[in-house]
């Protein structure tokens, strides 16, 4: 998955089994991930719509 | 004769572990405390049987020794999203610097953490206790101004002597802290928008969700944490000023006069400024909060009339039931 955000952006968190995720630095813009659990952490990120960071369309696989 | 030792002279400090099983043996900050400390928790029970003695029989251990820690902390900015990651596992961090943190995630799986208590006297024990989750956050504040208080409860698995890297302990005097005097309280009984209000005497918010040691058949120590529900809840004493509280909790609106079968929501702000550094602040938004007022009691002695309103925090349109954001000059996510 692909995700973007606006502005420099790092976010941190954990999976289910609280084991830490991240930080993931989007100081380029965009970020491409196929780790399930960091998929888990931005998707969750890219659904608030208080959260900067969000899904990129064109280019998600 | 000797002097006593004092009790003072106490760093109660935090790390958020990378998982469960890796214990952190560096602490992240060390912090001054206004009570508590964490500490080993044992149940002891006896062998109840029939016997033809007069004496209680020998008490045995239980399989379920754990530890816990209540601890009451100023509101220093830099370690405060370390404790709110236990409760908002989501850190969000923009900004050059300052950073701004914004915690989200409340209710998901939360992070392990490993605590210290350091003694700073001479040949004192060094304590570590691993693996604990965060039970409950809350802060407080009121009219005696100075730093906001900030609880924190863990429950967690092992408690050990080992030793460890301090940090550099917060200090209050050239850290600063986060307080409420000078800053912006806002509520609105009945609509999500707060507005700013100055009769608010006292504040406590709390966020909580109790986490309970799970003894098994061969455990000694326990081996599972078993984690409950979330609830916040936020508890205020207001300077009486109108009745719209009061009106709403018991008559369906801040207009109304007759019993209701509806509870009405309001929304709540807590603004924190920071007694240092002017750019750096907290912030704890509750868009959707039933704000439950007690009647005011008359009082012959002529003391200022408050009412004291309990708030239940329910879940708002998007995002968090309660929606923290901290700006400090951290600019890793917790």
């Amino acid at each position: 998955m692909r995700y973007k955000a606006k502005k420099d952006v790092q976010v941190g968190g954990n999976n289910a089994k609280g084991d830490a995720v991240g930080p993931i630095s989007f100081k380029t813009g965009s970020y491409t991930t196929t780790d399930d659990d960091e998929i888990a952490l931005l998707d969750s990120c890219a659904t608030d719509p208080d959260n900067p960071i969000g899904f990129d369309p064109k280019e998600s696989s | 004769m000797p002097f006593t030792t004092p009790s003072n002279q106490f760093i109660w400090g935090l790390a958020k572990q990378t998982n469960e099983a890796t214990v952190n043996t560096t602490e992240q900050y060390g912090l001054p405390v206004y009570s508590g400390r964490s500490m080993p928790v044992q149940t002891t029970n006896r062998v109840e049987v029939t016997d033809a003695t007069s004496l209680a029989p020998d008490p045995y251990k239980q399989g379920d020794e754990h530890w816990e820690a209540d601890v009451v902390v100023p509101a220093f900015g830099a370690p405060l999203p370390k404790i709110l990651v236990g409760l908002w596992p989501t850190d969000t961090v923009t900004g050059t610097g300052p950073f701004t943190h914004t915690m989200s995630g409340l209710g998901a799986a939360p992070p392990w953490f490993t605590t210290y208590n350091t003694d700073l006297l001479a040949g004192a024990v060094e304590e570590t206790f691993e693996a604990g989750i965060l039970s409950e956050f809350s802060i407080t504040g009121d009219g005696t101004g100075g730093p906001a208080r900030v609880g924190a409860k863990y429950v967690g698995k092992r408690p050990t002597i080992a030793s460890y890297t301090n940090a550099t302990a917060q200090v209050v005097a050239t850290d600063g802290y986060f307080t409420f005097s000078g800053a912006t309280l806002q509520y609105e009984v009945d609509a999500g928008t707060p507005v700013t209000e100055t009769n608010i005497q006292s504040v406590n918010l709390v966020v909580s969700r109790p986490v309970t040691a799970i003894a098994t058949a061969d455990s000694v120590s326990v081996g599972y944490l078993a984690l409950g529900k979330v609830e916040p809840t936020i508890s205020m004493t207001l300077l009486m000023d109108d009745h719209e509280a009061y009106r709403a909790t018991f008559f369906g609106a801040v207009a109304g006069s007759t019993p209701s079968a509806t509870l009405v929501k309001g929304s709540v702000k807590l603004n924190l400024v920071h007694s240092i550094t002017g750019t750096h602040s907290a912030s704890f938004t509750m868009d959707s909060v039933i704000l439950m007022a007690e009647p005011p009691q008359p009082d012959p002695a002529a003391s200022p009339l408050a009412v004291t309103i309990n708030g239940v925090i329910t879940k708002p349109a998007s995002g968090d039931h309660v929606k923290p954001v901290v700006v400090n000059a951290i600019a890793a996510a917790s």
